[in-house]
């Protein structure tokens, strides 16, 4: 069972602590440097737990992107406890920071998303996205960290490419999908003919305005030549508001 | 002379728990008679905002026959929060059922349905 507060302490986890901290397994145990006798059961485990906890505190607040691949978001995971080890000087080994990182997947979701499945409830939409499109979001991703550019762009981007991914998906499945065009299928109606009031009026962001001043410059994404492609563009197209074309 | 009928049905969506995540939300056929044979003339919808500050919404209102579970047909009307489809739907049994998908990017969450906002509405007009 997987203690939120802390580091998951089952029993297996106690035993294999108490083995590692023994007198007699102590020249075989992870810690290798320092004067192994004055290191205590308790000491290594709120070692472990600090770490832990630590961990998933900067994990909670700098999310790593779902948009990325499974093996770069572990990557960059494992990257984030390194340093932490590093930081409060804890004389892990690679064994032991690869058992925090596979403890940190499962607290924090980090996994494959499951095949995507039209006739469920919640559907994460990034879950439509192909391995080759994390792969170029990942670097994407990397250059905006890099470069201080913007990582809302690629978040953004990674969102539109999604939904033509969705729409793809649809079709390839046999599922007809469509945008509305009011001329050709249908029209448009007043809220008050069908005897109801109007809904909040959704007001652009400005983000979503700067967006659109860029495209008509020609300048969308010219501070991040991974996002300058016309795959990316296009599905920001698709993705903005048709009315305020 | 074909004689026509009327169903339609009214609901929120609930909330929105992060970005791009797709909700689905059903509207059920409620039972009329004739069972076999009503054809859909026409599908009218409206549907609310998300007040949750987004950059983009998408919705999707997708037809689903009865007795599966996955649409066979969706059609986009982000754009339009009200209007009607004619061909599109144009013949499919009219017991089928209609969802709407939403999905937002961008703003705070989760995302609430305001007590307040109006329901969302699918009409379906058939004959038979």
């Amino acid at each position: 069972m997987m203690n939120v507060s802390g580091y998951p302490l089952d029993l297996n986890r106690t035993n294999e602590l108490k083995v590692k901290s023994s007198p007699s397994n102590v020249k075989n145990a992870p810690i290798n440097k320092g004067d192994h006798s004055s290191v205590s059961l308790s000491d290594l485990s709120k070692a472990r737990n600090n770490i832990y906890e630590k961990s998933l505190s900067r994990a909670e607040k700098n999310k790593i992107p779902t948009y990325l691949t499974l093996e770069k978001r572990t990557e960059m995971l494992s990257g984030m406890v390194k340093n932490i080890v590093k930081e409060a000087g804890s004389p892990f080994s690679d064994d032991e920071v690869k058992k925090l990182v596979g403890d940190l997947k499962i607290e924090l979701n980090i996994k494959d998303f499951s095949k995507p499945n039209f006739s469920a409830p919640s559907v994460n939409r990034l879950s439509f996205l192909k391995e080759d499109d994390k792969i170029a979001l990942g670097e994407a991703y990397d250059y905006a960290l890099n470069n201080g550019t913007s990582i809302h762009d690629v978040d953004f981007t990674a969102s539109a490419l999604s939904r033509q991914r969705e729409i793809e998906a649809m079709r390839s499945q046999g599922i007809m999908h469509k945008k509305f065009n009011p001329d050709t299928d249908g029209g448009i109606l007043d809220p008050s003919s069908l005897g109801r009031g109007v809904g909040s009026v959704h007001h652009e962001t400005k983000y979503v305005s700067d967006l659109r001043a860029q495209l008509d410059d020609n300048s969308l994404f010219s501070t991040n030549p991974h996002l300058d492609n016309d795959l990316f563009i296009n599905a920001i197209i698709e993705m903005l508001p048709l009315r305020r074309k | 002379m074909a004689a026509t009928g009327t169903w339609q049905n009214e609901k929120g969506v609930g909330t929105i728990f992060g970005p791009d995540e797709i909700r689905s939300t059903w509207f059920y056929t409620p039972s009329f008679y004739p069972y076999s044979g009503p054809k859909i003339t026409r599908v009218t919808w409206s549907f609310s905002n998300y007040e949750n500050g987004y950059d983009s919404q998408a919705v999707d209102l997708c037809y689903i026959e009865r007795y599966k579970t996955e649409p066979n047909l969706c059609i986009d009307v982000s754009d339009y929060n009200q209007g009607y489809v004619e061909e599109y739907f144009d013949n499919r049994d009219a017991h089928g059922s209609f969802v709407l998908r939403y999905s937002l990017k961008g703003g705070y969450y989760p995302a609430f349905w305001s007590s307040s906002t109006p329901k969302n509405l699918i009409k379906v007009d058939y004959t038979y």
